[in-house]
C-alpha cells in the first residue's frame, strides 16, 4: 500500500527531532539578529523620530509596545491552536512541544498588554484601569493562557498533558470570539459614547513605521524564543527517555 | 530627563516594564536551555 | 439507542436521590452567597436592589461550580467511563445525558430559588420573571461548560480548583447576557436582544460541549 500523500510536506519533514534542532539552530541567529535591529530601529524612531501626539503627547508612545504585543498576544494564540490540530488530528511529532513551548510566551505579552495599556491609561484617562472593551478581552484572553499553562502543569504525563490541553486550547479558540462579541456589546451598553482606545481613530503613516517595526520585532522575538523553548522541550523528552530506560534497566 | 514633557515617567516605566518582561523571557528560555543540555549530556554519557 | 439514553437518564436520577446530589447544599450555598452580599456592600435598598441581578447570577454561576465534580468524578473512579467508551452510543450523547441530568438537579432548583432571593435584594418587580427567564436558559450552558472542564480535570486527585479557573472566563458571556436581561427588565426596557443572544449562547455550549467533553475523555485515557 502506497503512503499516504501528506499535505504540509515542509512541516512533516520537520517532524524528525534532529531535523528541526538542525534547522533551528541555523536559523536562531538571524531570527535574533533581525530581532535586535529591528527592536533598535524601532525604539529610535518610536522614541524619537515620531510626532507627539497632537491632545496626549508623549505618552502617545507607549502604543509602539502595547499595540504590537496585543497583536502577539493573539497571534501566537493563534500559533498555539495550530500546534493544537497538530497535535490531535495530524499527530504531528513535534506539535506537543511547540504548543508547551509557545504558552509562557503569550501570556507574557498579553500581561505586557495589559500592563502598558494600564500605563498608557493613568496620563490620558486618569485611572490605571478601565474596564473598556479592548482591555477587558485581552483580560480573559490572560486568564485564559493561564489556565491552558496550569491545565500543562497539572497532567504529569508530557503526550496526555498534550492532548488535554490542546482540547482546552480549541475549546478557547472556539470561544474567544463569542467572548469578544460579548464584551464590546457589554461595553456599548455600559459607555455608549466609547472611546476609542489605540491612539486616535486614525494612525499617521509616520506613527506606522514605528508600530510595524516593533510589531515585527516582536514577532521575531517570539520566533526565537519558541525556538529555543522547542530545543529545550525535545532535549527534555530525550532526556526522560534515557531516564526511563536507565531506571528500567537497574530494575530488571 | 524632560526629554517627553510631562510624562516621562509613564513613558519610562511602561517602556522598562516591558524591556524588564521581555529580558526575563529571554533568560529564563536560554537558562533553561542550558539546563536541559547539561541533564542530557549527563545522561548521554551514563548511557554509553 | 433512546433506550440507552433514557436509560442513562434514569440511572443518573436514580443515583443522584440515593447518594445525595448536593441539591441542598448548591442551594444553601446560594443562599448565603446572597446572604453575605450585604454585609460586604451595606443594606441599602437602592443599592442592593442595583447589583441583584449581578449577585443573583454570580451566585447561581458560583453554586453550580462548585458541584462541577460530582459529574464525572464518581464515574471515573469506578471505570464507567471505559464502559461508555466501549458502548456502541456514541459518548457525545452520553455526556449530553448526563449534563441534562446534572442540570435537573443543581441548574433547576438554583433557578427556582432564585426569584425568592431576589425578594431579599429587593428586585425590582417587573425583573422576577425575566430573572427566572434567563437561569432556566442559561444555567445549562453553565453545566456544559462546566462539563469540558470536568473532563479534563477528571483524572486529578484535586482538580477542583483548576476546573475552576479553565471554566470561569468561558463563562463570561453567559453571564453577560443572562444579568443584561435581568437589569433590562427592571429598568423597564425591552430584553429581547440579550435574551436572544443569551439563548444562542447556550446552544452553542450545550452543542460544543459534550463534542469537546468527549474528546478530552477519549484522548487522555492511561
Amino acid at each position: 500500500m502506497a503512503p499516504p500523500v501528506r499535505r504540509f510536506e515542509f512541516l512533516w519533514s520537520l517532524a524528525n527531532p534532529s531535523r528541526f534542532s538542525a534547522l533551528a539552530r541555523r536559523i536562531l541567529p538571524f531570527t535574533a539578529a533581525g530581532c535586535i535591529g529591528l527592536l533598535a530601529y524601532g525604539l529610535y524612531t518610536g522614541l524619537l523620530v515620531a510626532p507627539a501626539d497632537y491632545q496626549q503627547g508623549d505618552s502617545m508612545r507607549i502604543m509602539y509596545i502595547h499595540v504590537p504585543s496585543a497583536w502577539l498576544a493573539m497571534a501566537v494564540y493563534g500559533a498555539m491552536s495550530m500546534s493544537a490540530l497538530g497535535t490531535l488530528v495530524w499527530r504531528h511529532p513535534l506539535a506537543d512541544v511547540a504548543q508547551k513551548a509557545a504558552a509562557p510566551l503569550g501570556a507574557a505579552f498579553t500581561a505586557l498588554c495589559l500592563i502598558t495599556g494600564s500605563i498608557w491609561g493613568k496620563p490620558t484617562w486618569g485611572t490605571w484601569w478601565e474596564w473598556d472593551a479592548r482591555m477587558t478581552s485581552v483580560l480573559v484572553l490572560l486568564l485564559i493562557y493561564l489556565g491552558i499553562i496550569a491545565l500543562w502543569r497539572a497532567i504529569e504525563e508530557p503526550g496526555r498533558a498534550a492532548r488535554a490541553v490542546a482540547v482546552l486550547t480549541l475549546v478557547g479558540a472556539v470561544n474567544l470570539p463569542i467572548i469578544k462579541f460579548s464584551v464590546d456589546w457589554w461595553n456599548t451598553l455600559h459607555q455608549p459614547a466609547s472611546v476609542f482606545r489605540s491612539g486616535g481613530p486614525a494612525i499617521h503613516p509616520s506613527m506606522l513605521e514605528p508600530l510595524l517595526t516593533m510589531a515585527l520585532a516582536f514577532l521575531l522575538l517570539f520566533v526565537s524564543l519558541l525556538i529555543v523553548r522547542m530545543q529545550t522541550g525535545l532535549m527534555e523528552r530525550r532526556a526522560e527517555r534515557l531516564a526511563q530506560l536507565a531506571a528500567g534497566e537497574e530494575a530488571s | 530627563m524632560t526629554l517627553f514633557g510631562a510624562h516621562t515617567g509613564y513613558i519610562l516605566a511602561a517602556y522598562g516594564l516591558a524591556a524588564l518582561i521581555l529580558c526575563a523571557m529571554t533568560v529564563q528560555s536560554l537558562v533553561a536551555r542550558a539546563a536541559a543540555r547539561r541533564r542530557l549530556a549527563a545522561l548521554e554519557r551514563e548511557e554509553s | 439507542m433512546i433506550r440507552t439514553l433514557s436509560a442513562c437518564l434514569v440511572r443518573e436520577l436514580r443515583l443522584a436521590a440515593r447518594i445525595g446530589a448536593g441539591v441542598e447544599l448548591g442551594l444553601v450555598f446560594f443562599l448565603i452567597l446572597i446572604a453575605l452580599a450585604p454585609f460586604a456592600l451595606g443594606p441599602d435598598q437602592k443599592l442592593l436592589s442595583r447589583l441583584a441581578p449581578a449577585l443573583l447570577w454570580t451566585g447561581a454561576l458560583l453554586a453550580t461550580l462548585l458541584g462541577l465534580d460530582r459529574l464525572l468524578q464518581a464515574d471515573e473512579e469506578e471505570g464507567v467511563i471505559d464502559q461508555f467508551l466501549l458502548s456502541e452510543t456514541p459518548l457525545e450523547l452520553i455526556l449530553a445525558v448526563k449534563t441534562l441530568a446534572h442540570w435537573l438537579v443543581t441548574g433547576l432548583p438554583l433557578t427556582v430559588l432564585a426569584p425568592l432571593l431576589g425578594l431579599m435584594l429587593a428586585i425590582q418587580p417587573g425583573a422576577m420573571a425575566p430573572l427566572a427567564l434567563s437561569l432556566l436558559i442559561g444555567t445549562p450552558a453553565l453545566t456544559a461548560i462546566g462539563l469540558i472542564g470536568a473532563a479534563l480535570t477528571v483524572t486529578l486527585r484535586r482538580g477542583g480548583l483548576l476546573l475552576s479557573v479553565l471554566v470561569l472566563p468561558l463563562t463570561v458571556p453567559t453571564l453577560i447576557f443572562g444579568v443584561a436581561v435581568v437589569r433590562e427588565a427592571g429598568e423597564g426596557n425591552a430584553f429581547a436582544t440579550p435574551l436572544m443572544l443569551l439563548t444562542g449562547t447556550s446552544l452553542i455550549a450545550l452543542v460544543v460541549s459534550p463534542i469537546a467533553a468527549a474528546a478530552a475523555l477519549r484522548l487522555t485515557r492511561s
